[in-house]
Protein backbone atom coordinates (compact mmCIF):
# COMPACT_ATOMS: atom_id res chain seq x y z
CA UNK A 1 0.00 0.00 0.00
CA UNK A 2 1.18 3.55 -0.80
CA UNK A 3 2.08 5.57 1.99
CA UNK A 4 0.12 8.32 0.01
CA UNK A 5 -2.49 6.42 -0.26
CA UNK A 6 -2.94 6.30 3.46
CA UNK A 7 -2.43 9.72 3.71
CA UNK A 8 -5.28 10.64 1.34
CA UNK A 9 -7.51 8.31 3.30
CA UNK A 10 -6.79 9.96 6.72
CA UNK A 11 -9.60 11.67 8.33
CA UNK A 12 -7.15 13.87 10.11
CA UNK A 13 -5.42 16.88 8.74
CA UNK A 14 -1.69 15.69 8.61
CA UNK A 15 0.80 18.21 7.69
CA UNK A 16 4.88 17.56 7.15
CA UNK A 17 7.37 20.18 6.83
CA UNK A 18 11.14 19.79 6.08
CA UNK A 19 13.81 21.18 8.60
CA UNK A 20 13.27 24.89 6.93
CA UNK A 21 9.82 24.77 8.34
CA UNK A 22 8.80 24.28 4.47
CA UNK A 23 5.91 22.42 3.68
CA UNK A 24 6.14 19.18 1.83
CA UNK A 25 2.85 17.33 2.26
CA UNK A 26 -0.78 17.99 3.16
CA UNK A 27 -3.40 15.42 3.11
CA UNK A 28 -6.83 16.34 1.33
CA UNK A 29 -8.42 17.07 4.89
CA UNK A 30 -5.33 19.75 5.90
CA UNK A 31 -5.86 21.10 2.28
CA UNK A 32 -10.00 21.46 3.32
CA UNK A 33 -9.39 22.35 6.79
CA UNK A 34 -6.82 25.37 5.35
CA UNK A 35 -9.29 26.15 2.74
CA UNK A 36 -6.47 25.75 -0.22
CA UNK A 37 -6.67 23.98 -2.78
CA UNK A 38 -3.66 22.17 -2.91
CA UNK A 39 0.36 22.34 -1.64
CA UNK A 40 1.56 24.81 -4.39
CA UNK A 41 -1.13 27.41 -3.00
CA UNK A 42 -0.25 26.74 1.13
CA UNK A 43 3.39 26.48 0.02
CA UNK A 44 3.45 30.17 -1.46
CA UNK A 45 2.64 31.56 1.67
CA UNK A 46 5.52 30.69 3.60
CA UNK A 47 7.10 28.62 5.82
CA UNK A 48 4.49 27.21 8.12
CA UNK A 49 0.63 25.97 6.90
CA UNK A 50 -1.01 27.99 9.22
CA UNK A 51 0.43 31.61 8.47
CA UNK A 52 -2.14 30.90 5.81
CA UNK A 53 -4.67 31.96 8.49
CA UNK A 54 -4.61 33.62 11.68
CA UNK A 55 -4.11 30.68 14.27
CA UNK A 56 -5.75 31.47 17.80
CA UNK A 57 -5.31 30.07 21.37
CA UNK A 58 -8.63 28.98 23.38
CA UNK A 59 -8.41 32.97 24.65
CA UNK A 60 -8.71 34.07 21.24
CA UNK A 61 -4.50 35.64 21.44
CA UNK A 62 -3.19 34.57 18.44
CA UNK A 63 -0.24 32.26 18.48
CA UNK A 64 2.74 33.47 16.86
CA UNK A 65 4.78 31.49 14.34
CA UNK A 66 7.40 30.14 16.51
CA UNK A 67 5.29 29.16 18.77
CA UNK A 68 3.15 27.34 16.03
CA UNK A 69 3.43 23.64 16.54
CA UNK A 70 5.43 22.59 13.32
CA UNK A 71 7.82 25.21 14.52
CA UNK A 72 7.92 23.78 18.05
CA UNK A 73 8.37 20.39 16.80
CA UNK A 74 11.27 21.63 14.36
CA UNK A 75 12.66 22.72 17.80
CA UNK A 76 12.52 19.80 19.07
CA UNK A 77 9.61 20.26 21.20
CA UNK A 78 6.35 17.91 20.65
CA UNK A 79 3.29 19.91 20.86
CA UNK A 80 0.84 17.16 22.80
CA UNK A 81 -2.95 18.13 22.24
CA UNK A 82 -3.35 21.86 21.94
CA UNK A 83 -6.21 23.47 20.72
CA UNK A 84 -6.53 26.53 17.95
CA UNK A 85 -9.05 28.21 17.05
CA UNK A 86 -8.73 29.36 13.28
CA UNK A 87 -11.27 31.40 11.30
CA UNK A 88 -11.76 30.62 7.49
CA UNK A 89 -12.48 32.90 5.17
CA UNK A 90 -15.83 31.97 4.91
CA UNK A 91 -16.03 33.35 8.16
CA UNK A 92 -16.44 30.30 9.75
CA UNK A 93 -14.70 29.30 13.15
CA UNK A 94 -13.20 26.23 12.96
CA UNK A 95 -11.46 24.46 16.28
CA UNK A 96 -8.90 21.66 15.97
CA UNK A 97 -6.74 19.49 17.83
CA UNK A 98 -3.09 19.88 17.14
CA UNK A 99 -0.56 17.33 17.88
CA UNK A 100 3.30 17.47 15.94
CA UNK A 101 5.87 15.88 16.81
CA UNK A 102 9.88 15.88 15.05
CA UNK A 103 10.94 13.86 12.32
CA UNK A 104 14.58 12.18 13.31
CA UNK A 105 17.01 10.95 10.90
CA UNK A 106 19.42 8.08 11.34
CA UNK A 107 21.87 10.21 13.43
CA UNK A 108 18.76 11.44 15.28
CA UNK A 109 19.08 15.03 14.50
CA UNK A 110 16.07 16.75 13.41
CA UNK A 111 15.15 16.38 9.53
CA UNK A 112 11.50 18.06 9.73
CA UNK A 113 7.76 17.65 11.62
CA UNK A 114 4.50 16.23 11.52
CA UNK A 115 1.71 17.61 12.53
CA UNK A 116 -2.20 16.17 12.44
CA UNK A 117 -4.97 17.85 12.95
CA UNK A 118 -8.49 17.20 13.99
CA UNK A 119 -11.82 19.03 13.48
CA UNK A 120 -12.93 18.69 17.30
CA UNK A 121 -15.24 22.35 16.47
CA UNK A 122 -18.72 20.20 17.74
CA UNK A 123 -17.39 18.69 20.50
CA UNK A 124 -15.79 22.03 21.69
CA UNK A 125 -18.98 23.61 20.95
CA UNK A 126 -21.25 21.11 22.76
CA UNK A 127 -18.64 21.12 25.61
CA UNK A 128 -18.93 25.02 25.67
CA UNK A 129 -22.88 24.86 25.71
CA UNK A 130 -22.56 22.54 28.71
CA UNK A 131 -20.50 24.39 30.85
CA UNK A 132 -22.48 27.62 29.95
CA UNK A 133 -25.67 25.54 31.00
CA UNK A 134 -23.83 24.42 34.76
CA UNK A 135 -22.82 27.84 34.96
CA UNK A 136 -26.29 29.21 35.02
CA UNK A 137 -27.97 26.55 36.37
CA UNK A 138 -26.01 27.16 39.33
CA UNK A 139 -26.32 30.98 39.34
CA UNK A 140 -29.63 30.28 38.90
CA UNK A 141 -29.97 28.21 42.44
CA UNK A 142 -28.75 31.10 44.19
CA UNK A 143 -32.12 33.03 44.36
CA UNK A 144 -34.43 30.27 45.69
CA UNK A 145 -31.69 29.28 48.18
CA UNK A 146 -31.27 32.86 49.71
CA UNK A 147 -35.20 32.81 50.19
CA UNK A 148 -35.34 29.53 51.78
CA UNK A 149 -31.86 30.47 54.17
CA UNK A 150 -33.31 34.45 54.52
CA UNK A 151 -36.77 33.05 55.58
CA UNK A 152 -35.88 30.37 57.63
CA UNK A 153 -33.86 32.95 59.41
CA UNK A 154 -36.47 35.33 59.80
CA UNK A 155 -38.85 33.05 61.00
CA UNK A 156 -36.01 32.55 63.45
CA UNK A 157 -35.87 35.48 64.67
CA UNK A 158 -39.96 35.78 65.50
CA UNK A 159 -39.65 32.67 67.22
CA UNK A 160 -37.23 33.16 69.76
CA UNK A 161 -39.76 31.70 72.83
CA UNK A 162 -40.96 28.90 70.78
CA UNK A 163 -39.93 25.39 71.71
CA UNK A 164 -36.09 24.42 70.90
CA UNK A 165 -38.03 21.88 68.68
CA UNK A 166 -39.50 24.10 66.38
CA UNK A 167 -36.30 26.55 66.61
CA UNK A 168 -33.96 22.93 65.58
CA UNK A 169 -36.09 22.58 62.37
CA UNK A 170 -35.51 26.27 61.10
CA UNK A 171 -31.70 26.01 62.51
CA UNK A 172 -31.65 22.79 59.71
CA UNK A 173 -32.91 24.35 57.08
CA UNK A 174 -30.88 27.41 57.27
CA UNK A 175 -27.61 24.79 57.11
CA UNK A 176 -29.12 22.98 54.84
CA UNK A 177 -29.48 26.14 52.48
CA UNK A 178 -25.66 26.50 53.17
CA UNK A 179 -24.87 23.60 52.00
CA UNK A 180 -26.92 24.16 48.99
CA UNK A 181 -24.99 27.27 48.80
CA UNK A 182 -21.38 25.25 48.96
CA UNK A 183 -22.37 23.16 46.64
CA UNK A 184 -23.23 25.81 44.42
CA UNK A 185 -19.88 27.41 44.39
CA UNK A 186 -18.23 24.22 43.70
CA UNK A 187 -20.38 23.76 40.56
CA UNK A 188 -19.68 27.37 39.65
CA UNK A 189 -15.57 27.14 40.56
CA UNK A 190 -15.78 24.15 38.49
CA UNK A 191 -16.83 25.78 35.27
CA UNK A 192 -14.48 28.58 36.11
CA UNK A 193 -11.25 26.27 36.21
CA UNK A 194 -13.07 24.32 32.98
CA UNK A 195 -12.05 27.65 31.30
CA UNK A 196 -8.34 27.67 33.30
CA UNK A 197 -9.41 30.80 35.72
CA UNK A 198 -10.22 31.24 38.80
CA UNK A 199 -9.28 34.56 39.33
CA UNK A 200 -8.12 36.05 42.35
CA UNK A 201 -9.05 39.45 43.95
CA UNK A 202 -6.12 40.14 46.14
CA UNK A 203 -5.76 42.06 49.19
CA UNK A 204 -3.79 42.02 52.35
CA UNK A 205 -5.19 38.86 53.95
CA UNK A 206 -4.87 38.33 58.14
CA UNK A 207 -4.49 34.50 57.66
CA UNK A 208 -4.39 33.92 61.88
CA UNK A 209 -7.52 36.01 62.22
CA UNK A 210 -9.13 34.35 58.73
CA UNK A 211 -8.47 30.43 60.24
CA UNK A 212 -10.04 31.83 63.91
CA UNK A 213 -13.24 33.10 61.88
CA UNK A 214 -13.54 29.44 59.54
CA UNK A 215 -13.28 27.47 62.66
CA UNK A 216 -16.00 29.56 64.41
CA UNK A 217 -18.18 29.37 61.45
CA UNK A 218 -18.16 25.44 61.38
CA UNK A 219 -21.18 23.93 62.81
CA UNK A 220 -21.34 23.67 66.46
CA UNK A 221 -20.64 19.94 66.94
CA UNK A 222 -17.74 20.00 64.34
CA UNK A 223 -16.11 23.55 65.73
CA UNK A 224 -16.08 21.88 69.19
CA UNK A 225 -13.83 19.09 68.13
CA UNK A 226 -11.44 21.63 66.33
CA UNK A 227 -8.44 22.64 68.47
CA UNK A 228 -6.62 25.90 66.92
CA UNK A 229 -3.07 25.19 68.03
CA UNK A 230 -1.65 27.86 66.93
CA UNK A 231 -2.86 30.79 64.71
CA UNK A 232 0.28 33.21 64.20
CA UNK A 233 -0.97 36.66 63.18
CA UNK A 234 0.55 36.54 59.78
CA UNK A 235 -0.55 38.38 56.52
CA UNK A 236 -0.48 37.50 53.38
CA UNK A 237 -1.62 39.57 49.53
CA UNK A 238 -4.09 36.73 48.68
CA UNK A 239 -8.13 36.41 47.65
CA UNK A 240 -9.43 36.18 51.88
CA UNK A 241 -12.35 34.50 50.09
CA UNK A 242 -10.44 31.98 48.32
CA UNK A 243 -8.33 31.22 51.43
CA UNK A 244 -11.61 30.44 53.80
CA UNK A 245 -12.77 28.10 50.90
CA UNK A 246 -9.63 26.10 50.98
CA UNK A 247 -9.37 26.68 55.00
CA UNK A 248 -13.05 25.19 55.09
CA UNK A 249 -12.69 22.31 52.57
CA UNK A 250 -9.94 21.01 54.65
CA UNK A 251 -11.71 21.19 58.09
CA UNK A 252 -14.70 19.86 56.17
CA UNK A 253 -12.61 16.70 55.05
CA UNK A 254 -11.36 16.39 58.78
CA UNK A 255 -14.78 16.80 60.15
CA UNK A 256 -16.18 14.04 57.45
CA UNK A 257 -13.36 11.26 58.00
CA UNK A 258 -12.71 11.15 61.75
CA UNK A 259 -14.79 10.14 64.10
CA UNK A 260 -17.32 12.61 66.48
CA UNK A 261 -15.25 11.75 69.48
CA UNK A 262 -11.86 12.53 67.76
CA UNK A 263 -9.93 16.09 68.26
CA UNK A 264 -8.93 17.87 64.65
CA UNK A 265 -5.93 20.19 65.25
CA UNK A 266 -5.15 22.87 63.26
CA UNK A 267 -2.33 25.27 63.23
CA UNK A 268 -0.78 28.04 60.86
CA UNK A 269 3.12 29.04 61.60
CA UNK A 270 5.73 30.50 59.87
CA UNK A 271 8.98 28.61 58.46
CA UNK A 272 11.15 29.26 56.05
CA UNK A 273 9.42 29.33 53.23
CA UNK A 274 6.91 31.02 54.55
CA UNK A 275 3.78 30.33 56.35
CA UNK A 276 2.23 26.72 56.62
CA UNK A 277 -1.32 25.73 57.52
CA UNK A 278 -1.56 22.24 59.20
CA UNK A 279 -4.99 20.32 59.45
CA UNK A 280 -4.59 17.07 61.46
CA UNK A 281 -7.10 14.28 62.15
CA UNK A 282 -7.09 11.19 64.12
CA UNK A 283 -9.42 9.48 61.63
CA UNK A 284 -9.69 6.41 58.91
CA UNK A 285 -6.77 7.81 56.30
CA UNK A 286 -6.48 7.53 53.11
CA UNK A 287 -5.77 4.34 51.52
CA UNK A 288 -2.42 3.95 50.56
CA UNK A 289 -3.63 2.76 46.52
CA UNK A 290 -6.17 6.07 46.51
CA UNK A 291 -2.85 8.65 47.56
CA UNK A 292 -2.05 9.79 44.27
CA UNK A 293 -5.31 10.40 43.50
CA UNK A 294 -6.20 12.70 46.40
CA UNK A 295 -6.33 16.01 44.33
CA UNK A 296 -8.25 14.83 41.35
CA UNK A 297 -11.52 16.16 40.06
CA UNK A 298 -14.88 14.01 41.04
CA UNK A 299 -12.26 11.85 42.61
CA UNK A 300 -13.68 10.56 46.11
CA UNK A 301 -11.24 7.94 48.16
CA UNK A 302 -13.73 6.36 49.80
CA UNK A 303 -16.73 6.15 47.33
CA UNK A 304 -18.75 3.08 48.18
CA UNK A 305 -17.52 1.91 51.29
CA UNK A 306 -19.39 1.96 54.20
CA UNK A 307 -17.11 5.08 55.86
CA UNK A 308 -18.62 7.07 52.09
CA UNK A 309 -20.05 10.33 54.02
CA UNK A 310 -20.78 11.81 50.28
CA UNK A 311 -19.94 14.90 48.41
CA UNK A 312 -18.76 15.33 44.86
CA UNK A 313 -14.98 15.53 45.04
CA UNK A 314 -13.78 18.92 44.09
CA UNK A 315 -12.90 20.18 47.76
CA UNK A 316 -9.60 19.46 47.08
CA UNK A 317 -8.78 19.84 43.54
CA UNK A 318 -10.36 23.30 44.13
CA UNK A 319 -7.95 23.80 46.98
CA UNK A 320 -5.26 22.82 45.41
CA UNK A 321 -5.93 25.16 42.51
CA UNK A 322 -6.88 27.87 45.06
CA UNK A 323 -3.08 27.27 47.20
CA UNK A 324 -1.66 27.17 43.57
CA UNK A 325 -3.01 30.78 42.24
CA UNK A 326 -1.36 31.97 45.72
CA UNK A 327 2.06 30.52 44.85
CA UNK A 328 1.79 28.10 47.37
CA UNK A 329 1.69 23.70 47.69
CA UNK A 330 -0.26 21.51 49.26
CA UNK A 331 0.51 18.14 50.42
CA UNK A 332 -0.53 15.54 53.02
CA UNK A 333 0.38 12.54 55.17
CA UNK A 334 -1.82 10.02 56.01
CA UNK A 335 -2.06 6.56 57.97
CA UNK A 336 -4.68 4.19 57.63
CA UNK A 337 -6.39 4.07 60.38
CA UNK A 338 -4.83 6.83 62.25
CA UNK A 339 -5.54 10.12 60.40
CA UNK A 340 -4.20 12.28 57.89
CA UNK A 341 -2.77 15.79 58.00
CA UNK A 342 -2.55 18.16 55.43
CA UNK A 343 -0.03 20.71 54.95
CA UNK A 344 -0.60 24.40 52.80
CA UNK A 345 2.35 26.61 52.82
CA UNK A 346 1.96 29.85 51.14
CA UNK A 347 4.48 32.68 50.56
CA UNK A 348 4.38 35.03 52.97
CA UNK A 349 3.14 38.91 52.02
CA UNK A 350 6.17 40.87 50.28
CA UNK A 351 7.18 37.62 48.19
CA UNK A 352 6.19 36.68 44.89
CA UNK A 353 5.35 32.83 43.73
CA UNK B 1 -36.19 61.40 66.62
CA UNK B 2 -37.61 59.53 63.17
CA UNK B 3 -36.96 55.97 62.38
CA UNK B 4 -33.80 55.72 59.88
CA UNK B 5 -35.61 54.89 56.27
CA UNK B 6 -34.32 52.23 54.29
CA UNK B 7 -35.16 51.58 50.12
CA UNK B 8 -34.80 48.07 49.36
CA UNK B 9 -34.84 47.74 45.34
CA UNK B 10 -35.59 43.28 44.70
CA UNK B 11 -37.25 42.30 42.03
CA UNK B 12 -37.50 38.88 44.17
CA UNK B 13 -40.78 39.38 46.18
CA UNK B 14 -39.73 36.42 48.55
CA UNK B 15 -36.40 37.57 49.24
CA UNK B 16 -38.09 41.28 49.70
CA UNK B 17 -40.19 39.98 52.33
CA UNK B 18 -37.47 38.77 54.81
CA UNK B 19 -35.26 41.83 54.15
CA UNK B 20 -38.02 44.30 54.60
CA UNK B 21 -39.26 41.67 57.74
CA UNK B 22 -35.65 41.65 59.26
CA UNK B 23 -35.26 45.80 58.91
CA UNK B 24 -38.68 46.64 60.32
CA UNK B 25 -37.54 45.07 63.44
CA UNK B 26 -34.56 46.25 63.71
CA UNK B 27 -36.23 49.85 63.59
CA UNK B 28 -36.34 50.95 60.24
CA UNK B 29 -38.45 52.74 58.03
CA UNK B 30 -38.62 50.34 54.58
CA UNK B 31 -39.88 51.33 51.04
CA UNK B 32 -39.59 49.01 48.79
CA UNK B 33 -38.72 48.72 45.22
CA UNK B 34 -39.02 45.94 42.61
CA UNK B 35 -36.94 47.26 40.39
CA UNK B 36 -34.28 50.19 39.50
CA UNK B 37 -37.20 52.42 37.82
CA UNK B 38 -38.92 52.01 40.52
CA UNK B 39 -36.05 52.92 42.93
CA UNK B 40 -35.08 55.96 40.80
CA UNK B 41 -38.84 57.18 40.84
CA UNK B 42 -39.18 57.11 44.42
CA UNK B 43 -36.31 59.03 45.29
CA UNK B 44 -36.81 61.36 42.96
CA UNK B 45 -40.12 61.84 44.32
CA UNK B 46 -39.46 61.50 47.74
CA UNK B 47 -35.75 62.45 47.71
CA UNK B 48 -32.90 60.24 49.16
CA UNK B 49 -33.42 57.80 52.18
CA UNK B 50 -30.89 57.01 54.66
CA UNK B 51 -29.47 54.21 52.58
CA UNK B 52 -30.08 51.94 49.85
CA UNK B 53 -30.43 48.14 49.96
CA UNK B 54 -29.79 47.33 46.20
CA UNK B 55 -29.70 44.01 44.57
CA UNK B 56 -27.55 44.43 41.18
CA UNK B 57 -29.64 41.91 38.70
CA UNK B 58 -32.92 42.89 38.24
CA UNK B 59 -35.16 43.75 35.27
CA UNK B 60 -36.10 47.07 33.59
CA UNK B 61 -33.53 49.06 35.30
CA UNK B 62 -30.35 47.18 37.21
CA UNK B 63 -28.47 48.12 40.31
CA UNK B 64 -25.69 48.87 38.11
CA UNK B 65 -27.92 51.28 35.97
CA UNK B 66 -29.32 52.77 38.78
CA UNK B 67 -26.29 54.01 40.24
CA UNK B 68 -25.29 55.86 37.71
CA UNK B 69 -28.27 57.03 37.13
CA UNK B 70 -28.64 58.41 40.66
CA UNK B 71 -25.10 59.71 40.02
CA UNK B 72 -26.14 61.17 36.93
CA UNK B 73 -28.66 63.40 38.68
CA UNK B 74 -26.00 64.44 41.38
CA UNK B 75 -28.44 62.25 44.30
CA UNK B 76 -24.90 60.62 46.02
CA UNK B 77 -25.82 60.90 49.25
CA UNK B 78 -27.20 58.10 50.38
CA UNK B 79 -24.75 55.09 51.20
CA UNK B 80 -25.54 52.29 48.52
CA UNK B 81 -25.60 48.48 50.08
CA UNK B 82 -25.48 46.26 46.81
CA UNK B 83 -26.88 42.67 46.95
CA UNK B 84 -25.35 40.15 44.81
CA UNK B 85 -25.18 36.98 43.67
CA UNK B 86 -21.68 37.45 41.99
CA UNK B 87 -18.92 35.41 42.73
CA UNK B 88 -17.05 38.16 44.37
CA UNK B 89 -19.77 40.40 45.57
CA UNK B 90 -16.69 42.99 47.55
CA UNK B 91 -15.20 43.08 43.68
CA UNK B 92 -18.21 44.30 42.20
CA UNK B 93 -18.82 46.64 45.05
CA UNK B 94 -16.08 48.20 44.89
CA UNK B 95 -16.48 48.44 41.27
CA UNK B 96 -19.50 50.19 40.96
CA UNK B 97 -18.01 52.68 43.96
CA UNK B 98 -20.51 50.92 46.63
CA UNK B 99 -20.23 51.89 49.71
CA UNK B 100 -21.00 48.06 51.27
CA UNK B 101 -22.36 44.46 49.93
CA UNK B 102 -24.02 41.66 51.00
CA UNK B 103 -23.79 37.85 49.26
CA UNK B 104 -26.21 35.77 48.28
CA UNK B 105 -27.09 33.88 50.24
CA UNK B 106 -26.81 36.01 53.58
CA UNK B 107 -27.23 35.87 56.78
CA UNK B 108 -30.17 38.16 58.04
CA UNK B 109 -27.57 39.10 60.91
CA UNK B 110 -24.56 40.12 58.86
CA UNK B 111 -27.56 42.44 56.66
CA UNK B 112 -28.65 44.25 59.61
CA UNK B 113 -25.37 44.94 60.99
CA UNK B 114 -24.42 46.12 57.14
CA UNK B 115 -26.89 48.05 57.55
CA UNK B 116 -26.24 49.63 60.60
CA UNK B 117 -22.44 50.11 59.51
CA UNK B 118 -23.45 52.03 56.62
CA UNK B 119 -26.27 54.02 57.51
CA UNK B 120 -25.41 57.81 57.64
CA UNK B 121 -22.07 57.07 57.33
CA UNK B 122 -20.76 57.65 53.55
CA UNK B 123 -22.29 58.75 49.87
CA UNK B 124 -21.80 57.34 47.09
CA UNK B 125 -18.45 56.84 46.19
CA UNK B 126 -16.71 58.17 42.83
CA UNK B 127 -16.12 54.90 40.62
CA UNK B 128 -12.71 54.18 41.07
CA UNK B 129 -10.45 54.52 38.10
CA UNK B 130 -9.99 50.88 36.74
CA UNK B 131 -6.53 50.00 37.41
CA UNK B 132 -4.33 49.49 33.59
CA UNK B 133 -4.42 45.77 33.01
CA UNK B 134 -1.23 44.14 33.10
MG1 LIG C 1 -32.63 39.94 41.45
Amino acid sequence: MELAAVLDSMTDGVFVCDETGRLIAINPVGLCIVGAKDLEEVQRKGPYPFRFLDVRDEEGHLIPVEDSPLARALAGDPVVHRLELIDRRSGERLVLRTRAAPIRGAAGEIVGAVKTVTDVTHEYELERAKEEFIRVAAHELKTPVTIIKANAQAALSMLADAPAGVLRLLEAMVRGADRIDRLIGSLLDLTDLQGGILSLFRRQVGLGQLLREVVEQMPTAAARRIRVVEATPVAIDGDARRLRQMTRSLLDNAVKYSSDKSSIEVSLTRTEYGIRLSVADHGIGIPDDKRERVFEKFFRAHAGRPDDVGGIGVGLFIAREIVKQHGGRIWFESAEGSGTTFYVDLPAAGETA
Amino acid sequence: MSKPKVLVADDDEDIRDAIVFILQRGGYQVVEAVDGREALDYVLASGLPHLILLDMNMPVMSGRELMSELRARGLTGAPIVVITAAYDAQRTAEEIGAAGFIGKPFDLEVLLETVGRHIGSGLIGPIPRREPSP
